[in-house]
């Protein structure tokens, strides 16, 4: 999910190179490993993540297998793979939808009148104040465990921090000097809000959006291994996480492989959304 | 004056890298005297004066660079600091950045002494009050013990000056010291400047008001791309320059003399249907305005008190005042971008100020607007074109003409079709304010409400700019209401002229009569304080 914008770049007048980081183009090469193997999990591996095999049971990493095999035999790799597919969609679904509902909650509420503006803003502060998990459990516990359930319940958790950015945003272009000019122009207020709230809203929140999708990962990993997400057999990073914790002992690679790729998948994110804010604000004028 | 040499420049190069900024500039400087600098942005002349200083990051070189008699070529930072505050002092432009803000002005003031003399902390006090006495600070006691957010802009300059002066350095550097004052202000700073070097301290002045310089400086340097192109006395240079340049920059001056003439020599703008108004007829007309504001401290500021004025077509009216005097917010109100809380601003004799917005919006056409920073009233994320094709969308222009159209009106203020594919962020100042102006011109109006719309440019550049409003005055016969707080600006563009103090208008009339007759006290004291040396002014004419 990498965010340019070419406006920023072109406008910061001479178009010299600028040198990225060894940081962010490695994260960006995780990130561009993650997101194929979740869209074509094929091309890494050719072995069924379904597959069980019990004469193999928890063999550990070999040529054959590269992760090992897990309790019923089946091959870690494969199922890392094409958990990859589920892990980040939680991720990155839940982190869009979350997007578009705090964009109508953030501007609505920045250009609504001073009361509704107020109330708005309350509620959204009462449900920061509680972490993340806890709100995404107790969404959980309302409507019942399962993948699509999942990612409402990450979405809604998510929703207060990225709308509060947004009506931020939006009360500084309101009152910004091209809105004035708009108005003194004789624009109408939908089209202002169209072609100069939104578009100046969007881009400093899609660099904050990179990060969120780490965390989003996080929730729902976090949120499967204790098993409110999808079930077993699915293949799925939280799920493995907590499949292999009984035989952690035994057979580490179970879990630590599910683990690392969780691992990894956060840190590309944090890095790559980290370097883009460094970026891109504070050019946004 | 007396012939002690307290700087000697001589052949000074300086670079960043690339190709020199300072390139062979050389002069000397005497006690007791004042020598300005002079130039547009870039030309290099604050580089120049931060070489005495050593405070230049790039690459110096001179055949002779000599402070007080000792050459400071190979100076190491221990040595430079030495020297600084001590030998020579620096009081810069913006005082409220140059100020601790964390600390008393006597604490920032005292702060010099201590770094390069051992006096105790009582003594110290003493030599900071009597410092800023000698900058004419009053209360010099009170004020020591106040942060500089406390002082206004006026005392905050002059308490530079005596941060800058307190170790008694024989050579003192100016650099833009009164640019962000208001007028009357300006006069105190410079009277203090002016009874520092009586005194025997050696002023190197940086300015690009040439104003300014006429009033203190005894030579003067103009410089331009890192060269001095012209340098001797100042009443000589200003009254018979013999560089073009000079000429060029002094004929870009707008003055009490320059009014009815063209400031620059480009031709001027042609546009295709030239309009024909009758001069005396009211397109606008505002009566009793008032705006009050609450401020942070729960009191009251009356912003604009009762005012009343009456715009006519082909016509500007001036108004002129020091900040926070309301004229900003007397132009938001006759735009209905503010709603006043009494009297109504009337447009084509038809109700404006107390209409609803959605009301007002089909007529917003007939009023455009051009800024003091038009880069903030353009969307960053738009293009030129996409700037000028919104207006034109606006207007009804079909989509399938607007980019012509974007072209012409581009050409009609004067930039190129190549422009309209950048971003105002990679333009100019200038070619910012012209296309703010084409994005004005393209809603086809009647009146044009300029809020300090030359005060960011330099001299040439406004000139361009008060030049392109001539044209489009003279031939789309807009009527315009010109704020400004520069007395040369109103004079030159101005019609008619409202002096406003406080909110109030304290006086009104035709411009050459309010210039050349005031009645006002306060005008009085504003054009007093005017430094008018034009050295065509100084002609019979």
């Amino acid at each position: 999910m990498t965010v340019v914008r070419p406006d920023l770049i072109e406008s910061s007048g001479t178009r010299r190179r600028v040198r990225v980081p060894v940081g962010a183009i490695l994260a960006g090469a995780v990130l561009a490993l993650l997101v194929a193997a979740a869209l074509f999990p094929s091309l890494f591996t050719s072995a069924d993540p379904l597959a069980t095999a019990t004469s193999e049971s928890q063999s550990p990493p070999s040529a054959a297998h590269l992760f090992g095999t897990d309790r019923l035999g089946r091959d870690v790799f494969s199922r890392v793979v094409h958990g990859a597919g589920l892990s980040l969609s939680f991720g990155f679904t839940a982190t869009l939808i979350a997007l578009v509902v705090a964009v109508f909650i953030g501007v609505a509420s920045g250009l609504a009148p001073r009361a509704v503006d107020n109330v708005l803003m309350r509620v959204l502060e009462i449900a920061l104040a509680f972490p993340e998990v806890l709100v995404a459990l107790v969404v959980i516990a309302l409507l019942g465990p399962g993948t699509a359930n999942l990612v409402v319940a990450i979405t809604i958790a998510a929703v207060p921090v990225y709308a509060r950015v947004v009506r931020i945003t939006t009360v500084q272009v309101r009152q910004s000097g091209y809105v004035e000019a708009a108005v003194a122009l004789g624009q109408r207020r939908s089209a202002i809000i169209v072609r100069h709230v939104l578009p100046n809203v969007v881009g400093p929140l899609l660099v904050l959006a990179t990060i969120g999708v780490g965390t989003a990962i996080i929730t729902g990993s976090g949120l499967s291994f204790l098993g409110l997400g999808p079930s077993s057999p699915t293949p799925e990073w939280g799920l493995m996480l907590s499949d292999g914790r009984s035989s952690l002992g035994s057979a580490w690679w179970i879990s630590v492989f599910p683990g690392l790729a969780i691992t990894a998948t956060v840190i590309a994110t944090t890095v790559l959304g980290r370097y883009l804010q460094g970026r891109f604000e504070g050019v946004t004028r | 004056m007396t012939d002690q040499v307290l700087a000697r420049v001589d052949g000074l190069r300086v670079s960043f890298g690339g190709p020199a900024v300072v390139d062979g500039v050389s002069f000397t400087l005497h006690a007791g005297e004042c020598l300005a600098l002079v130039g547009e942005s870039g030309s290099g002349k604050t580089v120049t004066s931060r070489a005495l200083l050593g405070l230049v990051p790039g690459t110096v070189r001179a055949d002779t660079l000599e402070v007080a008699g000792t050459d400071v070529r190979g100076y190491d930072e221990r040595r430079w600091r030495r020297l600084r505050g001590r030998q020579v002092g620096l009081v810069s432009q913006d005082a409220l950045v140059s100020l601790d803000p964390l600390r008393t002005v006597g604490r920032e003031i005292g702060e010099v002494l201590r770094v390069h003399s051992r006096v105790s902390r009582r003594e110290r006090a003493a030599a900071v009050r009597d410092e800023l006495a000698r900058v004419a600070v009053p209360q010099p006691e009170l004020r020591a013990r106040q942060y500089a957010h406390e002082l206004s802009g006026g005392l905050r300059q002059r308490a530079l000056v005596a941060a800058a002066t307190i170790a008694r350095p024989a050579l003192l550097i100016a650099d833009e010291p009164t640019t962000a004052l208001d007028l009357s202000v300006q006069a105190q700073v410079l009277d203090v400047l002016d009874q520092l070097r009586r005194e025997g301290t050696g002023l190197l002045l940086i300015s690009h008001d040439l104003a300014v310089v006429a009033r203190i400086a005894d030579r003067v340097a103009v410089m331009r791309a890192g060269r001095i192109v012209e340098t001797g006395p100042v009443a000589e240079v200003l009254r018979a320059p013999s560089h073009e340049y000079t000429r060029a920059l002094l004929d870009a001056t707008p003055s009490l003399h320059t009014k009815g003439e063209r400031l620059t020599t480009l031709p001027p703008l042609t546009f295709a249907a030239p309009v024909a108004v009758d001069r005396t007829r009211v397109v606008v007309s505002a009566s009793g305005l008032s705006q009050t504001f609450r401020q942070p401290d729960g009191s009251r500021l009356k912003a604009v008190d009762d005012v009343s004025l009456e715009l006519r077509a082909g016509q500007t009216l001036g108004v002129v005042g020091e900040s926070g005097s309301g004229k900003t917010t007397l132009g938001r109100i006759v735009l209905g971008l503010q709603r006043p809380d009494a009297g109504e601003v009337r447009l084509d004799g038809e109700p404006w100020s107390t209409l609803p917005e959605r009301d007002r919006r089909p007529r917003r056409h007939l009023i455009q607007a051009v800024y003091q920073d038009p880069l903030s009233s353009f969307d960053p994320r738009h293009t030129v074109g996409a700037i000028l094709r919104e207006a034109l969308a606006l207007t009804g222009v079909p989509r399938a003409s607007r980019r012509e159209r974007a072209v012409e009106l581009a050409a009609q203020v004067g930039l190129g079709p190549d422009l309209l594919g950048r971003r105002p962020l990679t333009l100019s100042g200038g070619q910012r304010q012209r296309v703010a102006i084409a994005r004005a011109l393209a809603r086809d109006p009647r009146v044009l409400v300029c809020d300090e719309p030359v005060s960011a440019l330099d001299v040439s550049i406004q000139a361009q700019v008060l030049d392109v409003f001539a044209d489009i005055q003279a031939q789309l016969g807009l009527a315009m209401l010109f704020i400004s707080h520069d007395l040369g600006v109103i004079h030159h563009v101005s019609d008619e002229v409202l002096v406003m103090r406080d909110g109030v208008v304290v006086e009104r009339g035709g411009a050459d009569e309010v210039f050349t007759s005031p009645r006002h006290p306060y005008t009085q004291a504003l054009l007093s304080a005017l430094p008018v040396t034009h050295p065509r002014g100084a002609e019979p004419r």
